[in-house]
């Protein structure tokens, strides 16, 4: 067993671990990167479209270009980092004492740190947490899994697709598939909005005249040994499969794009509450998770929409545990918690001091136009001309804002 | 692939193989020495073939025409 000490330890080598590292080397810490792919990057090393970087930036680059760059600096910065190394335990003994547990090719790895900062990112829905029935042949898979297995290994998944939700990745696959002449046959979307943007819409789907199923479901899969087809159905206001409405598309795969889960498993055993709005942890404005000096960053906390905003956060993330970690006392605030009114399906961070300047992230339950977006407590209140569940609303609330709210809770809704 | 599957309980975790199938293709390619697309699943394989070959291929197939 190798054993190893260090300040912080990132877990997960993507945007947010790769800026909170290098954030926290260039702030004097003695910093340890783990991954546990084989190389450094996360998922924007498979993304072949734009759209990344555009406020970071200030570029429109790909995701592998992106990813370049945050990599490139942060090898400039010194950041050490393992690959291939797969995180199997963490173990808090105190407020400044954990243990990490990894397997790496060079052995089994014990790894002392003060600080942890989790940004292992998120996970895929997969076809049997979309209630997707039927037989189970070969050939359903999930979108971020056959963008990785097109645009990093080169293989092409089948000709005949159906994508099954309208999220962001399964939209720009789409396009990825009818550009390498696939035939998409149709995007089937059960809600009565799509769940990607308008951006997406436009240019993966309207441009390659791939036909769109607002209120759809697919009822089942049939085909033994692989995909043969999907039986779609229309569904009513209330969700409910309309009588009558079926109809066959044949197809050889089946993609799954139903959106990302913060992957929490490891942190969860550390005992962290969790928020069942985000599927991630509860944390405050240190990104800390309510284990002391447990940093939770990027998707791993709460799936976002850009990739910004995961570096935004992770260097945050960095910037505070370096700050703690200089002159660490125990309990030491009372959080106000972040409640949620009308409309809001989630906020983060959920717990606020009222000390400093704080950026929340939320997400909308469904689309409105022309609302605002009011904190109940205080009477501050931001114009948005729409707001919509793909969107995410980032919004700074200054310090003294946060500090006027009394009685321990600070409640955002979305009012027209 | 199933085989692989079944012995070692790859697979049956909270993702549901989502991530490591092509992990487990690309051993078992490398292993057996045949390329990614080939590596069968239950009964058929995990792609079609390559992307560039195809792409090539289906070039060719429009000039012939």
């Amino acid at each position: 067993m190798i054993e190893k000490e260090y300040d912080v330890i990132v877990i997960g080598g993507g945007p947010a671990g790769l800026s909170a590292a290098t954030k926290a080397v260039g702030n004097g810490l003695k910093t340890l990167l783990l991954e546990n792919r084989e190389m450094l990057g996360g998922i924007p090393f498979q993304c072949v479209h734009t759209g990344f970087g555009i406020h970071c930036f200030k570029e429109d680059l790909t995701g592998c270009e992106f990813i370049t760059r945050l990599i490139d600096r942060a090898v400039e910065n010194g950041v050490e980092s393992m690959v291939k190394t797969h995180v199997l335990n963490i173990q808090v003994h105190s407020a400044l004492e954990k243990t990490v547990y990894a397997a790496s090719p060079k052995g089994f790895l014990k790894i002392r740190a003060e600080a942890i900062i989790y940004a292992a990112g998120a996970r895929e829905r997969h076809q049997y947490e979309v209630g997707l029935t039927g037989d189970r042949p070969d050939g359903v898979y999930t979108a971020g899994e056959v963008q990785a297995l097109m645009d990093v290994y080169g293989v092409m998944p089948g000709r005949r697709i159906v994508i099954l939700g309208s999220g962001d990745v399964g939209l720009i696959m789409a396009r990825r598939l009818a550009m390498e002449k696939a035939e998409v046959k149709a995007v089937i979307e059960i809600l009565p909005y799509p769940g990607g943007l308008t951006r997406n819409i436009v240019q993966c789907l309207n441009d390659f005249n791939i036909p769109l199923y607002l209120s759809h479901m697919v009822s089942g899969v049939r085909g033994s040994g692989r995909v043969e087809k999907v039986i779609v159905t229309r569904v009513g206001e209330d969700m409910k499969p309309v009588d009558g409405s079926e109809f066959e598309l044949e197809c050889d795969t089946v993609i799954v794009s139903a959106g990302l889960k913060p992957d929490i498993d490891i942190l969860e055993k550390t005992g962290v509450e969790t928020d069942p709005a985000t599927g991630g942890p509860i944390v405050n404005e240190f990104y800390e998770t309510s284990v002391p000096l447990v940093f939770a960053v990027g998707n791993a906390l709460v799936v976002n929409d850009l990739v910004d905003y995961n570096v935004e956060q992770g260097e945050a993330a960095a910037t505070h545990a370096s700050n703690l970690l200089e002159d660490y006392v125990s309990p030491r605030v009372e959080w106000k918690r972040v409640e949620r009114g009308r409309n809001l399906r989630l906020m983060v961070p959920q717990l606020v001091s009222g000390d400093r300047d704080v950026v929340f992230y939320g997400r909308v339950q469904h689309p409105e136009d022309n609302v605002q977006l009011a904190i109940r407590e205080t009477g501050f209140w931001k114009r948005f001309p729409r707001v919509k569940p793909a969107e995410m609303i980032r919004i700074r609330i200054p310090a003294e804002e946060l500090a006027k709210a009394h009685r321990g809770k600070i409640t955002f809704e979305v009012v027209r | 692939m199933i085989g692989v599957k079944l012995r070692t309980t790859a697979g049956f975790g909270k993702c549901q193989a989502s991530r490591c199938r092509i992990r487990i293709a690309l051993l078992i390619s490398e292993a057996v020495g045949i390329p990614l697309h080939s590596v069968i699943m239950k009964k058929s394989s995990i792609g079609i073939g390559g992307i560039k070959t195809l792409w090539i291929e289906s070039k060719e197939g429009v000039k012939n025409d």
